[in-house]
């Protein structure tokens, strides 16, 4: 480097200057590179897994309910107007029902006086007759 | 316990001797300090040969010698020290112009275009117009070949020496000092009449 001429030159002390913080940067406590790489790649390595995890998990939740939904409005669409349907069969059931229990409260209320029963009694044997006639006809 | 070693004048002694400092912890700043003061010039001036900025180059000379006291421990003497200090420091520094380039996408302004436009008013650079061309001139060459040629040029290592650093046959070396030498020739043969 002396013999041939170096036209580089460097600022004034500058050689003292760099020996000095070389120096420095022995004495600091240096994590070493591979290690500090060995380090941050295992910890990034579980974060990196745990969120792949929960990531995963999240999804597949949130998955389960968007088929839900998406598929039930296609399927309970129908099921609701069956649904509508059944109520309506059902209230209308009830309804039947309660206009009968009406009818039977209000039928065993009805008292039939003497002659009353014996008209119904005959109109009931008039039956039977015209019945018993018409089979021995045949 | 004090130890009490005396330094010789031998290089490869002086190496040992700065090895076993460094290995006990008695004496292991004062290794580090030896270490510095044998290698600190010698690895910027190596550097420097080869990003010329000066601020470049003290910056990456302070990374090759983080790397040297990180490593230093592990050194298994498969090479001498000097060896394998210039080593990183080669390695280093051609990584360092290889991902400049590789942040650089227009071609043509390369790492060393940017360099040499900087030359010519780089208060640091006290060359004439005859040193600015040469510097061009080996400028122009890839930052292998460039690294060849100036140990071979102006540290004047030997190529067997070279050869341990770049991890190159000598045979190749001698082929690429050569090609070297004589693409700087014909380039300053070719702009001798700017200057």
């Amino acid at each position: 480097m002396d013999k041939k001429h170096n036209p580089f030159k460097v600022p004034e002390g500058y050689f003292e200057q760099l020996n000095t913080k070389l120096l420095e940067n022995a004495e600091k406590k240096h994590v070493s590179s591979p290690k500090l790489f060995r380090y941050v790649a295992s910890i990034s390595a579980v974060v990196i897994l745990g969120l792949s995890v929960w990531i995963v998990a999240f999804q597949n939740d949130n998955i389960d309910l968007k088929q839900n939904n998406t598929f039930s409005f296609l399927f309970n669409g129908k099921s609701a107007q069956e649904k509508a349907e059944q109520e309506a069969l059902r209230a209308e059931e009830a309804q039947w029902q309660r206009h009968k229990a009406e009818m039977k409260r209000q039928a065993e209320q009805i008292v039939f006086t003497e002659d009353e029963l014996q008209y119904l009694e005959y109109f009931v044997e008039e039956d039977e007759r015209e019945v018993i006639l018409t089979e021995t006809e045949d | 316990m004090k130890l009490t070693l005396r330094i010789n004048q031998n290089p490869e002694s002086e190496e040992t001797q700065i090895l076993s400092l460094i290995k006990h912890k008695e004496t292991k700043e004062r290794g580090y300090g030896l270490l510095i003061k044998k290698y600190s010039q010698r690895v910027y001036w190596q550097v420097r040969r080869m990003v010329y900025d000066h601020d470049d180059a003290n910056d990456l000379t302070q990374d090759i010698f983080i790397k040297v006291f990180e490593n230093i421990e592990n050194f298994n003497n498969s090479s001498k020290l000097s060896t394998w200090i210039y080593r990183i420091a080669y390695n280093h520094t051609l990584n360092f112009i290889k991902s400049k380039n590789r942040k650089i996408s227009d071609a043509s302004c390369s790492f060393e275009q940017k360099v040499l436009s900087k030359l010519a008013s780089d208060s640091l650079f006290e060359g004439d117009r005859v040193e600015h061309l040469l510097q061009q001139a080996i400028l122009s060459l890839p930052p292998k070949q460039r690294a060849v040629f100036q140990m071979r040029y102006y540290d004047e290592l030997s190529f067997a020496q070279i050869s341990q650093i770049t991890k190159t046959t000598q045979g190749g070396l001698k082929a690429s000092y050569h090609i070297a030498a004589k693409k700087i020739e014909e380039f300053v043969k070719a702009n001798c009449n700017e200057v």
